[in-house]
Protein backbone atom coordinates (compact mmCIF):
# COMPACT_ATOMS: atom_id res chain seq x y z
CA UNK A 1 0.00 0.00 0.00
CA UNK A 2 1.26 3.83 -0.61
CA UNK A 3 2.40 5.53 2.33
CA UNK A 4 0.49 8.64 3.03
CA UNK A 5 1.20 11.65 0.85
CA UNK A 6 2.78 14.83 2.47
CA UNK A 7 0.20 17.05 3.94
CA UNK A 8 2.25 20.03 2.42
CA UNK A 9 3.70 19.63 -1.31
CA UNK A 10 7.39 19.52 0.15
CA UNK A 11 8.42 17.72 -2.80
CA UNK A 12 12.28 17.88 -3.65
CA UNK A 13 11.46 19.01 -6.82
CA UNK A 14 11.81 23.01 -6.22
CA UNK A 15 14.41 24.99 -6.68
CA UNK A 16 15.06 25.18 -3.17
CA UNK A 17 15.73 21.72 -2.72
CA UNK A 18 17.75 21.70 -5.30
CA UNK A 19 19.78 24.21 -4.39
CA UNK A 20 20.16 22.74 -0.72
CA UNK A 21 21.27 19.19 -2.52
CA UNK A 22 23.39 20.92 -4.90
CA UNK A 23 25.40 22.57 -1.68
CA UNK A 24 25.37 19.66 0.41
CA UNK A 25 26.61 17.59 -2.72
CA UNK A 26 29.71 20.52 -3.40
CA UNK A 27 29.94 20.86 0.74
CA UNK A 28 30.27 16.92 1.21
CA UNK A 29 32.63 15.99 -1.68
CA UNK A 30 34.90 19.17 -0.33
CA UNK A 31 34.73 17.51 2.99
CA UNK A 32 35.76 14.09 2.07
CA UNK A 33 38.63 15.45 0.33
CA UNK A 34 39.45 17.04 3.95
CA UNK A 35 38.54 14.08 5.77
CA UNK A 36 40.77 12.10 3.15
CA UNK A 37 43.82 14.87 3.50
CA UNK A 38 43.95 14.30 7.06
CA UNK A 39 44.03 10.71 7.44
CA UNK A 40 47.15 11.00 4.77
CA UNK A 41 48.56 12.95 6.44
CA UNK A 42 47.95 10.96 9.85
CA UNK A 43 49.34 7.39 8.20
CA UNK A 44 52.20 9.33 6.16
CA UNK A 45 53.28 11.22 10.19
CA UNK A 46 52.98 7.57 11.13
CA UNK A 47 55.34 6.21 9.02
CA UNK A 48 57.59 8.88 9.00
CA UNK A 49 57.60 9.03 13.04
CA UNK A 50 58.31 5.06 13.20
CA UNK A 51 61.11 5.63 10.29
CA UNK A 52 63.44 7.83 12.93
CA UNK A 53 62.09 7.21 16.34
CA UNK A 54 64.51 4.57 18.00
CA UNK A 55 67.31 5.14 15.25
CA UNK A 56 70.09 7.45 16.03
CA UNK A 57 72.68 8.34 13.65
CA UNK A 58 76.04 9.12 14.39
CA UNK A 59 78.13 10.94 11.92
CA UNK A 60 82.09 10.77 11.82
CA UNK A 61 82.59 13.81 9.93
CA UNK A 62 85.21 13.71 7.34
CA UNK A 63 87.53 16.11 9.29
CA UNK A 64 88.36 15.22 12.81
CA UNK A 65 87.64 18.61 13.63
CA UNK A 66 91.46 20.56 13.62
CA UNK A 67 90.99 20.79 9.99
CA UNK A 68 92.76 17.49 9.30
CA UNK A 69 91.02 15.43 6.38
CA UNK A 70 90.58 11.85 7.54
CA UNK A 71 91.21 9.13 4.56
CA UNK A 72 88.17 6.38 4.27
CA UNK A 73 89.91 3.68 6.07
CA UNK A 74 90.69 6.01 8.91
CA UNK A 75 87.06 6.90 8.51
CA UNK A 76 86.39 2.72 8.18
CA UNK A 77 88.18 2.81 11.53
CA UNK A 78 87.07 5.10 13.82
CA UNK A 79 83.66 3.71 12.45
CA UNK A 80 84.05 0.05 13.81
CA UNK A 81 85.76 1.13 16.82
CA UNK A 82 82.63 2.82 18.06
CA UNK A 83 80.32 0.06 16.88
CA UNK A 84 81.71 -2.11 18.85
CA UNK A 85 81.62 0.18 21.94
CA UNK A 86 77.83 0.79 21.27
CA UNK A 87 77.52 -3.00 21.01
CA UNK A 88 78.08 -3.50 24.56
CA UNK A 89 76.13 -0.70 26.03
CA UNK A 90 73.28 -1.04 27.47
CA UNK A 91 69.91 -0.25 25.85
CA UNK A 92 71.28 -0.61 22.29
CA UNK A 93 69.31 -3.03 20.03
CA UNK A 94 71.81 -2.97 16.85
CA UNK A 95 74.57 -1.13 15.10
CA UNK A 96 74.99 -0.69 11.53
CA UNK A 97 78.12 0.29 9.99
CA UNK A 98 77.06 2.16 6.28
CA UNK A 99 79.67 1.23 3.78
CA UNK A 100 81.19 4.12 1.90
CA UNK A 101 79.28 2.90 -0.95
CA UNK A 102 76.06 3.43 1.22
CA UNK A 103 77.11 6.94 1.65
CA UNK A 104 77.63 7.55 -1.63
CA UNK A 105 74.19 6.29 -2.77
CA UNK A 106 72.68 8.59 -0.06
CA UNK A 107 74.56 11.64 -1.87
CA UNK A 108 73.75 10.84 -5.24
CA UNK A 109 70.10 12.30 -5.50
CA UNK A 110 71.89 15.95 -4.74
CA UNK A 111 75.63 15.54 -6.61
CA UNK A 112 73.85 13.52 -9.53
CA UNK A 113 75.25 9.71 -10.62
CA UNK A 114 77.81 11.80 -13.21
CA UNK A 115 79.15 13.67 -10.15
CA UNK A 116 82.75 11.79 -9.35
CA UNK A 117 82.25 10.62 -5.25
CA UNK A 118 85.04 8.50 -5.14
CA UNK A 119 87.39 11.21 -3.79
CA UNK A 120 85.17 13.46 -1.96
CA UNK A 121 85.56 13.75 1.80
CA UNK A 122 82.24 12.16 2.30
CA UNK A 123 81.79 11.03 6.30
CA UNK A 124 81.49 7.98 8.10
CA UNK A 125 77.83 7.08 9.08
CA UNK A 126 76.51 4.56 12.09
CA UNK A 127 72.69 3.71 12.32
CA UNK A 128 72.23 3.03 15.98
CA UNK A 129 68.79 1.25 17.05
CA UNK A 130 67.80 1.66 20.71
CA UNK A 131 65.00 -0.26 22.57
CA UNK A 132 63.76 2.50 24.06
CA UNK A 133 63.77 5.82 22.67
CA UNK A 134 62.57 7.63 25.78
CA UNK A 135 65.58 6.20 27.60
CA UNK A 136 67.19 9.60 28.18
CA UNK A 137 70.38 7.49 30.32
CA UNK A 138 70.45 5.29 27.00
CA UNK A 139 71.22 8.31 24.89
CA UNK A 140 73.63 9.61 27.31
CA UNK A 141 75.66 6.83 27.19
CA UNK A 142 75.88 6.26 24.14
CA UNK A 143 76.73 10.19 23.53
CA UNK A 144 79.87 9.41 26.14
CA UNK A 145 80.57 6.41 24.44
CA UNK A 146 80.78 7.88 21.38
CA UNK A 147 82.66 10.73 22.42
CA UNK A 148 85.44 8.70 23.93
CA UNK A 149 86.11 7.56 20.82
CA UNK A 150 86.23 10.54 18.31
CA UNK A 151 85.33 14.01 19.40
CA UNK A 152 84.20 15.56 16.40
CA UNK A 153 81.80 12.77 15.97
CA UNK A 154 77.77 13.52 15.92
CA UNK A 155 75.39 11.80 17.53
CA UNK A 156 71.84 13.08 16.21
CA UNK A 157 68.42 11.87 17.38
CA UNK A 158 66.37 13.13 14.53
CA UNK A 159 64.40 14.45 17.70
CA UNK A 160 63.84 18.26 16.17
CA UNK A 161 63.01 16.67 12.84
CA UNK A 162 60.10 14.21 14.44
CA UNK A 163 59.38 17.54 16.48
CA UNK A 164 58.97 19.95 13.36
CA UNK A 165 57.03 17.01 11.90
CA UNK A 166 54.80 16.54 14.54
CA UNK A 167 53.83 20.26 14.52
CA UNK A 168 53.62 20.35 11.10
CA UNK A 169 51.23 17.41 10.53
CA UNK A 170 49.42 18.66 13.32
CA UNK A 171 48.99 22.19 11.64
CA UNK A 172 47.58 19.89 8.31
CA UNK A 173 45.60 17.88 10.38
CA UNK A 174 44.16 20.96 11.87
CA UNK A 175 43.42 22.55 8.78
CA UNK A 176 41.59 19.80 7.53
CA UNK A 177 39.51 19.43 10.65
CA UNK A 178 38.80 23.22 9.98
CA UNK A 179 38.01 22.88 6.51
CA UNK A 180 35.18 19.51 7.23
CA UNK A 181 33.91 21.55 9.73
CA UNK A 182 33.01 25.00 7.61
CA UNK A 183 31.71 23.06 4.58
CA UNK A 184 29.61 20.75 7.16
CA UNK A 185 28.72 24.08 9.32
CA UNK A 186 27.67 25.48 5.33
CA UNK A 187 24.97 22.33 5.03
CA UNK A 188 24.17 22.77 8.15
CA UNK A 189 23.13 26.60 7.31
CA UNK A 190 21.94 25.96 3.86
CA UNK A 191 19.32 23.02 5.37
CA UNK A 192 17.92 25.93 8.03
CA UNK A 193 17.82 28.66 5.70
CA UNK A 194 16.15 26.17 3.31
CA UNK A 195 13.87 24.87 6.01
CA UNK A 196 13.10 28.71 7.19
CA UNK A 197 12.19 29.44 3.60
CA UNK A 198 9.40 26.33 3.16
CA UNK A 199 8.13 27.29 6.23
CA UNK A 200 7.14 31.06 5.68
CA UNK A 201 5.95 29.20 1.82
CA UNK A 202 3.60 26.77 3.70
CA UNK A 203 2.64 29.43 6.12
CA UNK A 204 -1.08 28.96 5.28
CA UNK A 205 -1.36 25.20 5.71
CA UNK A 206 0.87 24.97 8.47
CA UNK A 207 -2.01 27.32 10.25
CA UNK A 208 -4.91 25.00 8.88
CA UNK A 209 -2.60 21.97 10.27
CA UNK A 210 -2.53 23.56 13.50
CA UNK A 211 -6.26 24.68 14.03
CA UNK A 212 -7.13 20.77 13.15
CA UNK A 213 -5.11 19.82 15.92
CA UNK A 214 -1.64 18.83 14.45
CA UNK A 215 0.85 19.00 17.05
CA UNK A 216 4.25 20.50 16.35
CA UNK A 217 5.95 17.48 15.84
CA UNK A 218 3.60 16.08 13.76
CA UNK A 219 3.72 19.32 11.15
CA UNK A 220 7.89 19.31 11.60
CA UNK A 221 8.24 15.16 10.74
CA UNK A 222 7.04 15.86 7.47
CA UNK A 223 9.58 19.00 6.95
CA UNK A 224 11.96 16.56 8.50
CA UNK A 225 11.38 13.73 6.42
CA UNK A 226 12.21 15.49 3.37
CA UNK A 227 15.19 17.37 4.52
CA UNK A 228 16.54 13.80 5.73
CA UNK A 229 16.14 12.10 1.75
CA UNK A 230 17.36 14.84 0.26
CA UNK A 231 20.78 15.82 2.35
CA UNK A 232 21.12 11.80 2.76
CA UNK A 233 21.48 11.18 -0.70
CA UNK A 234 23.17 14.11 -1.93
CA UNK A 235 25.91 13.55 1.31
CA UNK A 236 26.11 10.09 -0.81
CA UNK A 237 26.76 11.57 -3.94
CA UNK A 238 29.29 14.21 -2.90
CA UNK A 239 31.11 11.50 -0.79
CA UNK A 240 31.18 9.72 -3.62
CA UNK A 241 32.63 12.36 -5.94
CA UNK A 242 35.15 13.14 -2.80
CA UNK A 243 36.27 9.53 -2.95
CA UNK A 244 36.35 9.79 -6.84
CA UNK A 245 38.98 12.98 -6.69
CA UNK A 246 41.30 11.18 -3.77
CA UNK A 247 41.46 8.43 -6.40
CA UNK A 248 42.44 10.55 -9.22
CA UNK A 249 45.35 12.66 -6.60
CA UNK A 250 46.39 9.44 -5.39
CA UNK A 251 46.75 7.97 -9.42
CA UNK A 252 48.43 11.91 -9.98
CA UNK A 253 50.44 10.80 -6.27
CA UNK A 254 51.44 7.38 -7.36
CA UNK A 255 53.89 8.38 -10.21
CA UNK A 256 55.64 11.03 -8.00
CA UNK A 257 55.95 8.33 -5.01
CA UNK A 258 58.94 8.41 -3.10
CA UNK A 259 60.80 7.16 0.08
CA UNK A 260 59.35 10.74 1.45
CA UNK A 261 56.11 10.72 -0.01
CA UNK A 262 55.38 6.81 0.26
CA UNK A 263 52.00 5.62 -1.42
CA UNK A 264 48.81 5.30 0.75
CA UNK A 265 46.99 2.19 1.19
CA UNK A 266 43.48 3.08 2.02
CA UNK A 267 42.54 0.44 4.95
CA UNK A 268 39.31 -0.74 6.32
CA UNK A 269 39.41 1.90 9.36
CA UNK A 270 39.46 4.60 6.21
CA UNK A 271 36.37 3.83 4.89
CA UNK A 272 34.68 3.37 8.11
CA UNK A 273 36.01 7.21 8.04
CA UNK A 274 34.19 7.88 4.71
CA UNK A 275 31.14 5.79 5.31
CA UNK A 276 30.78 7.42 8.61
CA UNK A 277 31.04 11.37 6.78
CA UNK A 278 27.56 11.17 4.98
CA UNK A 279 25.74 9.72 8.06
CA UNK A 280 27.44 12.78 10.10
CA UNK A 281 26.36 15.26 7.48
CA UNK A 282 22.49 13.81 7.48
CA UNK A 283 22.33 13.44 11.12
CA UNK A 284 23.55 17.37 11.54
CA UNK A 285 21.42 18.62 9.32
CA UNK A 286 18.40 16.22 10.05
CA UNK A 287 19.09 17.94 14.42
CA UNK A 288 19.38 21.50 12.05
CA UNK A 289 15.95 21.52 10.15
CA UNK A 290 14.32 19.45 13.16
CA UNK A 291 15.24 22.67 15.36
CA UNK A 292 14.28 25.63 13.26
CA UNK A 293 10.93 23.75 12.13
CA UNK A 294 9.93 23.48 15.91
CA UNK A 295 11.61 26.65 17.13
CA UNK A 296 9.44 28.80 14.19
CA UNK A 297 6.71 26.35 15.09
CA UNK A 298 6.21 27.07 18.44
CA UNK A 299 6.27 30.67 18.08
CA UNK A 300 3.01 29.81 15.59
CA UNK A 301 -0.43 30.23 17.03
CA UNK B 1 -19.36 22.64 27.58
CA UNK B 2 -18.12 25.99 26.12
CA UNK B 3 -18.35 28.95 28.20
CA UNK B 4 -17.27 32.99 27.27
CA UNK B 5 -17.07 35.51 30.21
CA UNK B 6 -16.42 38.99 29.47
CA UNK B 7 -14.28 38.06 26.96
CA UNK B 8 -12.83 40.91 24.73
CA UNK B 9 -10.33 40.80 21.46
CA UNK B 10 -8.18 43.35 19.95
CA UNK B 11 -5.99 43.07 17.14
CA UNK B 12 -2.37 44.31 17.90
CA UNK B 13 -3.27 48.16 20.06
CA UNK B 14 -6.62 48.31 17.96
CA UNK B 15 -9.58 49.22 19.31
CA UNK B 16 -11.64 45.83 20.65
CA UNK B 17 -13.39 43.64 17.62
CA UNK B 18 -15.22 41.97 20.47
CA UNK B 19 -16.17 43.53 23.65
CA UNK B 20 -17.69 41.95 26.76
CA UNK B 21 -18.89 38.70 25.00
CA UNK B 22 -20.30 36.27 27.86
CA UNK B 23 -22.38 32.79 26.45
CA UNK B 24 -22.59 29.40 27.21
CA UNK B 25 -23.17 26.19 24.70
CA UNK B 26 -23.89 23.22 26.24
CA UNK B 27 -23.58 20.15 24.53
CA UNK B 28 -25.38 19.07 21.79
CA UNK B 29 -26.55 22.69 21.05
CA UNK B 30 -27.21 24.29 17.72
CA UNK B 31 -26.97 27.89 17.39
CA UNK B 32 -26.36 30.21 14.26
CA UNK B 33 -24.06 33.00 14.33
CA UNK B 34 -25.50 36.42 12.79
CA UNK B 35 -24.79 39.77 12.15
CA UNK B 36 -23.78 42.32 9.47
CA UNK B 37 -20.20 42.76 8.25
CA UNK B 38 -17.84 43.52 10.35
CA UNK B 39 -19.78 42.39 13.56
CA UNK B 40 -17.27 40.38 14.56
CA UNK B 41 -18.75 37.02 13.37
CA UNK B 42 -15.34 35.81 12.04
CA UNK B 43 -13.23 37.01 14.85
CA UNK B 44 -15.55 34.90 17.66
CA UNK B 45 -15.03 32.07 14.96
CA UNK B 46 -11.61 32.19 16.03
CA UNK B 47 -11.97 32.71 19.72
CA UNK B 48 -14.01 29.32 19.46
CA UNK B 49 -11.28 27.20 17.60
CA UNK B 50 -8.49 28.99 19.26
CA UNK B 51 -7.27 30.17 16.01
CA UNK B 52 -7.03 33.52 18.36
CA UNK B 53 -6.69 33.94 22.34
CA UNK B 54 -9.33 36.42 24.09
CA UNK B 55 -7.21 39.98 25.21
CA UNK B 56 -9.54 39.79 28.21
CA UNK B 57 -12.48 37.40 29.93
CA UNK B 58 -11.87 33.92 30.17
CA UNK B 59 -12.75 31.35 27.16
CA UNK B 60 -13.04 27.84 28.95
CA UNK B 61 -13.81 25.05 25.91
CA UNK B 62 -14.67 21.30 27.49
CA UNK B 63 -13.66 22.49 30.93
CA UNK B 64 -10.40 23.66 29.98
CA UNK B 65 -9.16 27.66 30.35
CA UNK B 66 -7.79 28.01 26.96
CA UNK B 67 -5.69 30.57 28.50
CA UNK B 68 -4.25 28.84 30.71
CA UNK B 69 -3.82 25.76 28.85
CA UNK B 70 -0.46 24.57 27.25
CA UNK B 71 0.20 24.30 23.81
CA UNK B 72 0.06 20.45 23.81
CA UNK B 73 -3.67 21.13 25.62
CA UNK B 74 -4.90 23.26 23.24
CA UNK B 75 -3.73 21.19 19.95
CA UNK B 76 -5.91 18.27 21.71
CA UNK B 77 -8.66 21.02 22.51
CA UNK B 78 -8.72 21.83 18.85
CA UNK B 79 -8.74 17.71 17.72
CA UNK B 80 -12.01 17.69 19.18
CA UNK B 81 -13.34 20.96 16.88
CA UNK B 82 -14.43 20.72 13.49
CA UNK B 83 -14.19 24.23 11.35
CA UNK B 84 -15.98 24.52 8.01
CA UNK B 85 -14.10 27.85 6.50
CA UNK B 86 -15.71 29.84 4.56
CA UNK B 87 -13.08 29.60 1.60
CA UNK B 88 -12.83 25.57 2.30
CA UNK B 89 -9.29 25.80 2.81
CA UNK B 90 -8.53 22.79 1.09
CA UNK B 91 -4.78 21.25 0.31
CA UNK B 92 -4.76 21.50 -3.52
CA UNK B 93 -2.24 19.20 -3.48
CA UNK B 94 -4.13 16.44 -1.72
CA UNK B 95 -6.98 14.24 -3.31
CA UNK B 96 -10.55 14.71 -2.10
CA UNK B 97 -9.66 11.45 -0.31
CA UNK B 98 -6.61 12.80 1.55
CA UNK B 99 -8.16 15.97 2.18
CA UNK B 100 -10.94 14.24 4.20
CA UNK B 101 -8.58 12.19 5.56
CA UNK B 102 -6.25 14.89 7.42
CA UNK B 103 -8.27 15.19 11.09
CA UNK B 104 -7.67 11.39 11.48
CA UNK B 105 -3.99 11.03 10.43
CA UNK B 106 -3.45 13.81 12.64
CA UNK B 107 -5.10 12.20 15.69
CA UNK B 108 -3.01 9.12 14.43
CA UNK B 109 -5.59 6.47 13.44
CA UNK B 110 -4.76 3.29 11.40
CA UNK B 111 -5.01 3.29 7.67
CA UNK B 112 -7.07 0.80 7.43
CA UNK B 113 -9.79 2.80 9.88
CA UNK B 114 -8.96 6.15 7.95
CA UNK B 115 -9.60 4.38 4.84
CA UNK B 116 -12.86 2.96 5.57
CA UNK B 117 -13.95 6.10 7.54
CA UNK B 118 -13.37 8.42 4.54
CA UNK B 119 -15.19 6.04 2.21
CA UNK B 120 -18.44 6.15 4.19
CA UNK B 121 -18.09 10.10 4.77
CA UNK B 122 -17.32 10.85 1.18
CA UNK B 123 -20.85 8.64 0.03
CA UNK B 124 -22.78 10.86 2.62
CA UNK B 125 -22.16 14.08 1.30
CA UNK B 126 -22.63 12.32 -2.16
CA UNK B 127 -18.70 12.68 -3.18
CA UNK B 128 -17.66 8.74 -3.66
CA UNK B 129 -17.00 8.84 -6.87
CA UNK B 130 -14.72 11.84 -6.38
CA UNK B 131 -12.53 10.53 -4.37
CA UNK B 132 -9.03 10.67 -6.28
CA UNK B 133 -10.01 13.87 -7.62
CA UNK B 134 -8.25 17.17 -6.27
CA UNK B 135 -10.03 20.01 -5.43
CA UNK B 136 -9.11 22.53 -8.30
CA UNK B 137 -10.88 19.70 -10.93
CA UNK B 138 -14.26 20.27 -8.38
CA UNK B 139 -17.02 22.70 -8.72
CA UNK B 140 -17.53 24.83 -5.43
CA UNK B 141 -20.44 22.94 -3.85
CA UNK B 142 -18.16 20.10 -4.33
CA UNK B 143 -15.33 21.60 -2.52
CA UNK B 144 -17.82 22.68 0.19
CA UNK B 145 -18.61 19.25 0.66
CA UNK B 146 -15.43 17.91 1.17
CA UNK B 147 -14.36 21.02 3.17
CA UNK B 148 -17.73 19.71 5.31
CA UNK B 149 -16.94 15.71 5.29
CA UNK B 150 -13.33 17.17 6.53
CA UNK B 151 -14.88 18.90 9.38
CA UNK B 152 -16.89 16.39 10.62
CA UNK B 153 -15.04 13.37 9.99
CA UNK B 154 -13.09 13.38 13.23
CA UNK B 155 -16.73 13.32 15.05
CA UNK B 156 -15.53 16.14 16.49
CA UNK B 157 -17.60 17.49 20.03
CA UNK B 158 -17.96 20.85 18.41
CA UNK B 159 -19.03 21.97 14.91
CA UNK B 160 -18.07 25.32 13.76
CA UNK B 161 -18.98 26.18 9.80
CA UNK B 162 -18.79 30.03 8.53
CA UNK B 163 -21.37 30.12 5.67
CA UNK B 164 -21.40 26.85 5.01
CA UNK B 165 -24.13 26.93 2.53
CA UNK B 166 -23.07 29.91 0.47
CA UNK B 167 -21.89 28.27 -2.64
CA UNK B 168 -24.39 25.48 -2.66
CA UNK B 169 -27.60 25.62 -4.47
CA UNK B 170 -30.93 25.25 -1.99
CA UNK B 171 -31.79 21.79 -2.41
CA UNK B 172 -27.85 20.63 -1.32
CA UNK B 173 -27.88 23.09 0.94
CA UNK B 174 -30.85 21.74 2.99
CA UNK B 175 -29.53 18.17 2.49
CA UNK B 176 -26.13 19.69 4.34
CA UNK B 177 -28.18 21.68 7.02
CA UNK B 178 -30.08 18.20 7.58
CA UNK B 179 -26.65 16.77 7.95
CA UNK B 180 -25.45 18.67 10.33
CA UNK B 181 -28.74 18.49 12.07
CA UNK B 182 -28.44 14.79 12.20
CA UNK B 183 -24.66 15.48 13.99
CA UNK B 184 -26.12 17.53 16.51
CA UNK B 185 -29.02 14.78 17.22
CA UNK B 186 -25.69 12.40 17.86
CA UNK B 187 -24.14 15.28 20.57
CA UNK B 188 -22.17 17.10 18.59
CA UNK B 189 -22.27 21.32 19.94
CA UNK B 190 -22.94 23.38 15.99
CA UNK B 191 -22.27 27.10 15.37
CA UNK B 192 -22.85 27.99 12.28
CA UNK B 193 -22.20 31.48 10.69
CA UNK B 194 -24.29 32.85 8.06
CA UNK B 195 -26.48 35.55 6.63
CA UNK B 196 -29.17 33.18 5.21
CA UNK B 197 -32.27 34.21 6.91
CA UNK B 198 -34.36 31.87 5.04
CA UNK B 199 -32.41 29.28 6.49
CA UNK B 200 -32.12 30.56 9.67
CA UNK B 201 -36.06 30.98 9.74
CA UNK B 202 -36.72 27.31 7.96
CA UNK B 203 -34.27 25.77 10.78
CA UNK B 204 -35.37 26.03 15.10
CA UNK B 205 -32.52 26.71 16.51
CA UNK B 206 -31.34 30.12 19.01
CA UNK B 207 -29.28 32.57 17.28
CA UNK B 208 -25.83 34.21 18.49
CA UNK B 209 -26.68 37.63 17.26
CA UNK B 210 -23.43 39.95 16.72
CA UNK B 211 -23.46 43.46 16.03
CA UNK B 212 -20.66 46.28 16.32
CA UNK B 213 -18.33 43.21 19.07
CA UNK B 214 -21.43 43.27 21.57
CA UNK B 215 -23.37 39.65 21.43
CA UNK B 216 -26.68 39.21 22.00
CA UNK B 217 -28.38 35.87 22.46
CA UNK B 218 -31.90 35.07 20.79
CA UNK B 219 -34.23 32.30 20.74
CA UNK B 220 -35.28 30.49 18.33
CA UNK B 221 -36.66 32.75 14.86
CA UNK B 222 -40.31 33.25 15.63
CA UNK B 223 -41.01 32.02 12.27
CA UNK B 224 -39.69 28.90 12.48
CA UNK B 225 -41.12 28.47 16.07
CA UNK B 226 -44.44 29.27 14.40
CA UNK B 227 -43.75 26.30 11.59
CA UNK B 228 -42.77 23.97 14.34
CA UNK B 229 -46.18 24.16 16.28
CA UNK B 230 -48.07 23.24 12.93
Amino acid sequence: MASAPNDMPLDKGDVGTRFVMLVVIMMTALATIALGGALIVGALRSTWVDAVTGNITIEIPASDGKGVVRTADTLSQEAATIAAALQKTKGVTSVHVLSRTDVQALVKPWLGSDAGTDDLPLPALLGVTIHNPDDKAVLADITKSVATTDAAAIVETHQTWVSDLRRFSLVLLLAAGAMASITIACCILSVAGAVQSRLSAHQGDIDLLHLMGATDNYIGSQFVRIVVKAVGTSALAGTGIGLALLKTGALIAGEIQSAVLPAHAWGFVDFLWFAALPALVTALCYGAARATVLRSLRVMP
Amino acid sequence: MINFEHVGLRYNVGPEVLSDITFTLEQGAFHFLSGPSGAGKTSLMKLLFLGHLPTRGVVSMFGQDVAAATRAQRMMIRQRIGVVFQDFRLLPHLSAFDNVALPLRIMGRKPHDIRNAVREILDWVGLADYMHTQPSLLSGGQQQRIAIARAVIGKPRLLLADEPTGNLDDAIGYRIMSLFEQLNRMGTTIVIATHNQQMMDHFNHPRLTLDKGHLTVLPPSPKAQLREAF
